[in-house]
């Protein structure tokens, strides 16, 4: 099954009109890579870090000034989960204003899912610096996550004691490096085996 | 709920059962912590004309001549908690401005300041948050 999947990974026919540059812009493509910069950059992160807050941001602290390459691998996550976030948006802007849309409705909606996820996962991610913004910054989601319907219980199960407090920093943790992560990736690989369905061209094949 | 339960057949009210993981996961992320609702203060503790703030619980106490006023600090805009300058509340995040009296004086906030009831008790200021 293995050698087959393998065998069937590179295309057999692709139409010739798939193959140019302006179709999708790579944009898909690119915001992926974003993605396996931020799996990368987030696991050298992870071996440091301390989901506890009196030691959140002094651990953060300590990344950046006794690590080698400590800052730089930090603001690489940062960087990488900024154009990760503006290149779906484009994508999504390329697709709707290409009408694609319209014709692969069901990759639409698992693209739409994975957009949401991915703004989720970057604001679960603000809170973990502990810092004013971070702190600020999560009050403010969550005031909006009630808003939702049935936001009351969706707040009480990320929020179990306070914002910032120690339940809900190690709950936003979890979900930030292990939870979304695997929902996209998996997403992700529904939306790619939707593409080559369609006769599109993946990325990096 | 009612609704839904009466237009299930009998026979298929074992299909409900694959909500039971469900529950039991809300149950297990919810864990059983009291949550205290009160807080309590001695009066000695408040200052003779002023505001006191509590800013954990999000809870502020004023005192001036006309007495003792309690408010939530949550902001109505998105919930900061609201600092104290020049007898005004102002919200760190977005500029809210509130009066001592809880009316807003600048948006982006649109509803006043939450009251909350209080009692005083042995010397003590007892607010139910």
């Amino acid at each position: 099954m293995f050698k087959e999947f393998i065998k069937h990974l590179f295309p057999r026919v692709t139409l010739k009109k798939n193959l140019r540059f302006t179709y999708t812009l790579c944009l898909g493509g690119l915001s992926f890579t974003a993605f396996i910069m931020l799996v990368i950059s987030g696991v050298l992160l992870a071996v440091y870090y301390i989901p506890e807050p009196l030691q959140a941001y002094n651990s953060i602290i300590f990344i950046e000034e006794n690590v080698t390459g400590g800052k730089y691998i930090r603001n690489l996550h940062r960087f990488s989960s900024n154009a990760f976030l503006i290149l779906m948006f484009l994508h999504v802007l390329r697709v709707i204003l290409t009408g694609a849309f319209l014709s692969r409705k069901y990759n639409w909606i698992i693209g739409l899912f994975l957009l949401f996820l991915s703004i989720f996962t970057g604001y679960t991610g603000y809170l973990l610096p502990m810092d004013q913004l971070a702190y600020w910054a999560t009050q403010t989601g969550a005031e909006l996550i009630k808003i939702l319907p049935f936001g009351d219980y969706i707040y009480n199960i990320m929020v179990p004691d306070t914002i910032g407090g120690k339940l809900c920093l190690i709950r936003f943790y979890t979900l930030h490096i292990i939870i979304l992560p695997v929902l996209i990736s998996t997403l992700s690989f529904i939306h790619f085996f939707r593409v080559r369905r369609d006769k599109g061209v993946l990325p990096y094949l | 709920m009612q609704v839904l339960l009466s237009k299930l057949k009998r026979r298929s009210l074992l299909k409900l059962l694959w909500l039971a993981p469900f529950a039991a996961l809300y149950k297990y992320l919810i864990p059983k912590v009291k949550k205290e609702n009160f807080i309590s203060v001695p009066l000695a503790a408040l200052p003779f004309k002023g505001a006191y703030l509590i800013k954990d619980k999000h809870t502020g106490i004023i005192k001036n001549n006309e007495g003792i006023k309690v408010f939530s600090i949550s902001c109505t805009h998105l919930g900061c908690v609201l600092n104290v300058e020049n007898d005004k509340f102002i919200c760190p995040c977005h500029g809210s401005v509130f009066d001592l009296e809880g009316s807003v004086l600048k948006g982006p906030a649109l509803k006043p300041l939450k009251h909350l009831e209080y009692k005083i008790e042995n010397e003590n200021i007892i607010v139910y948050i």
